[in-house]
């Protein structure tokens, strides 16, 4: 080992073990006062580069640890919730969907009070004083036209029938005003004949390719509103 | 939630708690073993104790988030050092760091030439070191690597550190020389 080469080992790393560096110290009473020279300036340097550690440091480096563990776990728990969220979500959509495609047919009669019942105070004061022509025009939608006379109507218009698209009508009856419904039979409503609530009652005709929906308040006779229909209405079959 | 843990299987959770519980204590240990002299490395590297607190923190974390991919607890110590180094370098690349105040260590020249105020002169030398001087010098006096260790980790041949450790050390040694023989002028 050459002067330079054991220098720079002496200080590099003056506690290096390898034989040709020892055997220079053991041959050499200065050279091994210059490395033991350099054991004390590494052990200096060591004890200055010792810096007092912060208390409890490894305690406080095990919470944070605990904490971004615990974290994790929660995050986690989000994950399920976020899961079950979006399932509930889902299903909070769909389901008046499925109610829509699953639904049982609703009863025409509820629904032609129901109907009534809704636009009972626009429908007492209506008067449009629909011509036969106007009746007529519409009418014919549904493979009907005026023959005779209907008396007085008040009011003739498409309407949405709980979705379908009926022909309301509201004729003069014996007491008061009655409501007559032209609904497509193939709409696929259960087809009560004769139907009542607390304030209304209705009956169902088949005319035609429709049921006729006539509903008018408790006293009024609706035979001779039906019978005044059958007999001025010419159906197409 | 109590509904998605009872679920899963019980062996499955025993046996995930019992090697969590593993887990947890090799961490522990290694966190009271290793965790001083990360800081001193990391104190020397940044000298700022929160920052250096901050930095051993993260590598601790870190550490955590990955004891499960060290298999060889030896290898630990170059491990927990190599995590330091990197999380040292991501915080340079977030914000540049002033180094220490060159008018603070002019002041240090003016003091006496006490074997204390040595002492504070030398540290500041050694936290003025350039990197590619003290991070091999911190490796071998605070760690207590090898050469051949140092050069692992910093990815150097070994000749190379040792000619750093030799400089880094002959820098400090010349400086802290100087600086006697100067004071020792003044006074004289």
């Amino acid at each position: 080992m050459d002067d330079i080469l054991f220098r720079h080992t002496a200080v590099a790393t003056p506690n290096d073990k390898g034989a040709d560096f020892l055997q220079r110290q053991a041959e050499s009473e200065k050279d091994k006062a210059l490395v033991n020279e350099a054991k004390q300036f590494d052990l200096d340097l060591q004890s200055l580069l010792k810096v007092d550690v912060p208390e409890n440091l490894a305690e406080k480096i095990l919470f944070e640890q605990r904490f971004s563990a615990d974290k994790k776990r929660r995050l986690n728990n989000h994950w399920h919730i976020a899961i079950a969220a979006s399932i509930a979500f889902i299903i909070g959509i769909s389901l008046p969907l499925l109610t829509t495609l699953n639904s049982s047919p609703l009863d025409i009669g509820t629904v032609a009070m129901a109907h009534v019942q809704d636009e009972y105070y626009f429908t007492a004061k209506i008067n449009e004083q629909a011509s036969r022509a106007a009746v007529n025009a519409k009418l014919a939608n549904y493979g009907g036209s005026v023959k005779g006379e209907l008396g007085d109507v008040f009011f003739v218009n498409y309407c949405s029938f709980a979705g379908t698209s009926a022909l309301h009508l509201i004729m003069q009856g014996e007491k008061g005003r009655v409501t007559v419904f032209v609904v497509p039979d193939d709409a696929g409503f259960i087809e009560t004949a004769a139907f009542n609530n607390q304030h209304l009652k209705g009956i169902t005709e088949k005319m035609g390719k429709t049921n006729v929906v006539i509903v008018g308040e408790k006293d009024e006779p609706l035979e001779k509103i039906n019978l005044k229909l059958q007999k001025n209405i010419q159906w197409n079959i | 939630m109590n509904l998605f843990t009872r679920k899963r299987n019980k062996n499955d959770q025993a046996a995930v708690f019992l090697s969590m519980n593993r887990k947890q204590k090799r961490y522990e240990a290694l966190v009271h073993i290793y965790s001083p002299d990360l800081y001193r490395y990391a104190y020397w590297i940044c000298r700022d104790p929160d920052i250096a607190q901050d930095l051993v923190q993260e590598t601790c974390l870190r550490a955590w988030k990955n004891l499960d991919s060290l298999l060889d607890d030896n290898s630990v110590k170059g491990w927990l050092f190599t995590i330091l180094r990197r999380e040292n370098a991501r915080r340079f690349e977030r914000k540049r760091l002033p180094l220490v105040d060159l008018d603070d260590f002019e002041l240090a020249d003016q003091y006496d030439c006490h074997r204390e105020m040595e002492n504070e002169l030398l540290g500041r030398k050694i936290a003025l070191l350039a990197d590619e001087y003290k991070e091999p010098l911190l490796l071998q006096l605070i760690a207590g690597f090898t050469a051949e260790e140092i050069a692992v980790q910093l990815d150097l041949n070994k000749n190379t550190v040792l000619t750093r450790l030799f400089r880094a050390k002959k820098l400090l040694k010349s400086s802290l020389t100087s600086v006697t023989e100067k004071n020792g002028e003044a006074h004289g």
